[in-house]
């Protein structure tokens, strides 16, 4: 038996990925189509952020998780039925 | 103003009465459990009333508090409306969001009903600074012994030795604790818990997470907080004034006045038990590595309301914090709190040099680098008054990149946002006030003389640091203090009655609504001012090394100082009742500066951090710690008297 090859998780991680399968187990609580949305919107903002935001910027990291936080509460309140978000496109306008 | 007297030590006595008091009327008073304030409008909200006006009732699971005769318990979700002046009734009330607050919360919650309040966001407090880590003796090669002859040797042979038993034993069962509640911290390569050595330490015991352990242990603690439905988190809510009655010759707290400082509401907490958990009072001082709470609200509050101060003198300076002068592009607008170079890069073998590039520790100890900080602050205060520079400089280049980055990854960060590389740069460093070792006077359990007053972490003082903290003894005595109070606290609790109209006895605080808001501009940038020359005043007189001229200087321009701003303030129409953050905070100082002056004057020699010019030595008789009792309430100033006892002329 060797050594586990895979790095200790910190307890900010471990936080993080606590939040995510929060979230999952949130979604399954709705209806089946609208569980997928959700699941999709969710894992789709985790894996941003990860690839995103510096893994060393706290503060940030602390935000983001408060946030999330309160967003995962509006979400298992039993009246809201999905998630949506925008991408918001600025185009490069030229002012002549 | 009170009277300071270096008196012997002895335990404190606490005696057990419950509150006499006539019973709680039936059904008038609803006891509001487990309220969450939240931020974002409900939806199934109708009405568009203040969103911090509308709480859930939660289902409360149980209760043990003795609420006698009837009342209306509402064990449905109901929606209702905070309304002003209606009491908030807990069994316990948590001031501060620290790691001591947070610990005895934790604990409590599971024998009623808490509230913590915090001024500002729950994770702002000293503890979030803390960097270093936590002591105990967790090596088999270490023992409990060597870190009580540590601890007393840098306190200065004036700690209290059983208390300092008490915590070095119980110490490791509390970190077993904070791991199990979701703390992660160093492990080494041999699956062990990482233990790093720092300066006064003869072991390595220095539990630790990288260079921010505090930030760690707040973030465990604050996400156990956040999930216990027993626990209410009230942020940004600033507390006032302890609320206080006579059973005789015993002082009896009752709970605390509020201020919601996003509201401008004052709301008043009734509680059987109240926690002081506020930490400490960096900044009377103009360079402070405390965040910008640290007002030493509950050291005034427990002044105020006749609680027994102690060794206010002991101000640990910490000798190396980063000296915004010295970096090559600073941070564009003054900071509010100095950022810290921990303790443990001396430990790991960081060198400071002046800036002649001279290695002066030597000179001054044979410890060198790793002599207690009261020493290296001393000596680096020697050396930049000498020299007539701004800052020394702290040099761990020597040592392997990769290392560096993995001990000090904060550190190394926030240096690089300045353009200086610690790992082939020294980094520049400069004393600023950082913990107090004094503070409210506790016995053994966290106990005060106010009955139903418990304190814990830096507002206290225990005798555990004595005449100086040895580092990473601050954590571990918040830790183990907490705990202790949790069991007195839960005795106290089932013994007392709410008596019958327990809200109407004090006189309540107001707003300022009715000054308008270009006087309140006025004030508020008055007050910054005296907080500014307030700070001034202390760092020349009241600094690193002390002469008893300064001093009396000092006590005279902080009374002159404070006469004056209050004369200011009633000049522009502020009633003795009212109440603002900024004024609330500035009175706050005041006090602090004062004990801390006093304390000062009171100490005819020189011991671990308190040094005067005058009494340059060590007095064998003049071992013992400084008491300052509750002053007189006559001729006083308002910051010295709690709002709900100003006489209105």
């Amino acid at each position: 038996m060797g050594a586990s090859s895979r790095p200790k998780l910190s307890g900010l991680q471990k936080q993080v990925l606590a939040l995510y399968r929060e979230f999952l187990r949130a979604a399954r609580a709705k209806s089946t189509e609208d569980r997928k949305q959700i699941e999709l919107i969710v894992s789709e903002q985790f894996r941003r952020n990860l690839t995103q935001v510096d893994r060393k910027n706290f503060l940030y990291i602390e935000h983001l998780l408060r946030r999330g936080k309160h967003q995962l509460d509006q979400l298992k309140n039993p009246a809201t039925i999905g998630l949506s978000s925008l991408n918001v496109k600025v185009s490069d306008v030229k002012h002549s | 103003m009170a009277s300071s007297v270096a008196a012997r030590t002895g335990y404190l006595q606490f005696r057990e009465s419950s509150c006499s008091g006539q019973q709680l009327c039936g059904g008038q008073t609803s006891r509001i459990s487990s309220i969450s304030l939240k931020r974002c409008k409900p939806k199934d909200l109708s009405s568009s009333s203040n969103v911090s006006k509308i709480l859930r009732f939660h289902k409360s699971g149980y209760s043990h508090s003795q609420i006698v005769k009837k009342l209306q318990y509402h064990k449905t979700m109901v929606t209702a409306c905070l309304r002003d002046g209606s009491p908030n009734y807990f069994d316990f009330v948590v001031i501060g969001s620290g790691v001591a607050g947070l610990r005895y919360a934790l604990e409590v919650a599971k024998h009623g009903t808490v509230a913590v309040i915090t001024k500002a966001e729950p994770h702002e407090s000293n503890t979030n600074y803390a960097q270093g880590g936590v002591s105990a003796v967790l090596c088999p090669l270490d023992s409990i012994e060597s870190h009580m002859q540590d601890t007393i040797i840098a306190g200065a042979y004036l700690c209290d030795e059983e208390t300092v038993r008490v915590v070095c034993t119980e110490g490791p069962d509390r970190i077993r604790e904070l791991i199990a509640m979701g703390a992660s911290f160093d492990h080494g390569e041999d699956g062990n818990l990482h233990l790093a050595r720092e300066g006064g330490h003869s072991h390595h015991r220095i539990v630790h997470a990288a260079d921010m352990t505090g930030r760690e242990i707040e973030r465990a603690l604050l996400n156990a907080v956040v999930n216990d439905p027993n626990i209410s988190v009230f942020e940004h809510h600033f507390a006032i004034d302890l609320l206080t009655s006579q059973d005789g010759p015993n002082t009896v707290c009752h709970g605390a006045d509020i201020l919601n400082t996003a509201t401008k509401e004052v709301l008043r907490f009734i509680s059987k038990v109240t926690l002081l958990a506020s930490g400490g009072a960096g900044h009377i001082y103009p360079s402070t590595t405390n965040p910008p709470v640290a007002t030493g609200d509950g050291i005034a509050m427990a002044h105020r309301a006749q609680a027994v101060i102690s060794n206010m003198e002991f101000v640990q300076f910490h000798p190396t914090a980063l000296a915004d002068e010295g970096l090559p592009s600073g941070p564009s607008t003054m900071r509010e709190n100095a950022f810290l170079i921990t303790e443990a890069v001396r430990g790991d073998g960081g060198i400071l040099y002046n800036l002649n590039m001279e290695r002066f520790m030597p000179f001054y100890d044979e410890r060198a680098e790793l002599a207690p900080r009261d020493v290296v602050a001393r000596s680096i205060d020697d050396q930049l008054k000498k020299r007539n520079e701004k800052y020394v400089l702290l040099d761990i280049s020597h040592k392997p990149r990769e290392e560096i980055l993995s001990h000090f990854p904060n550190i190394a960060a926030e240096c690089l946002q300045y353009g200086l590389d610690i790992t082939s740069q020294p980094i520049p460093v400069v004393p600023a006030a950082h913990y107090m070792c004094g503070g409210v006077r506790a016995g053994l359990q966290g106990e005060t003389n106010v009955e139903g007053l418990y304190v814990a972490g830096e507002v206290a003082c225990t005798g555990l640091h004595g005449a100086n903290r040895l580092a990473s003894n601050s954590l571990l005595e918040a830790l183990v203090f907490a705990r202790r109070a949790v069991q007195p606290s839960i005795d106290h609790m089932k013994s007392s009655h709410y008596g019958g109209n327990a809200a109407d006895y004090w006189e309540r605080p107001t707003v300022p609504k009715s000054l308008g808001n270009n006087v309140l501009d006025k004030i508020i940038r008055r007050t910054s001012e005296v907080r500014k020359e307030l700070q001034s005043i202390m760092w020349d007189y009241v600094g690193i090394v002390r002469s008893t001229t300064r001093l009396t200087t000092a006590e005279q321009r902080i009374g002159e100082l404070e006469l004056e701003w209050e004369a200011y303030l009633f000049q522009q129409g502020w009633e003795p009742t009212m109440v603002g953050l900024e004024a609330c905070e500035m009175r706050n100082l005041f006090c602090c500066a004062k004990l801390v002056v006093s304390s000062a004057l009171a100490r005819h020699e020189s011991r671990g951090l308190h040094y005067t010019t005058d009494f340059p030595d060590l007095e064998e008789s003049k071992r013992i710690p400084t008491i300052i009792f509750p002053g007189s309430p006559l001729n006083n100033t308002w910051s010295s008297r709690q709002v709900h006892k100003q006489q209105i002329c």
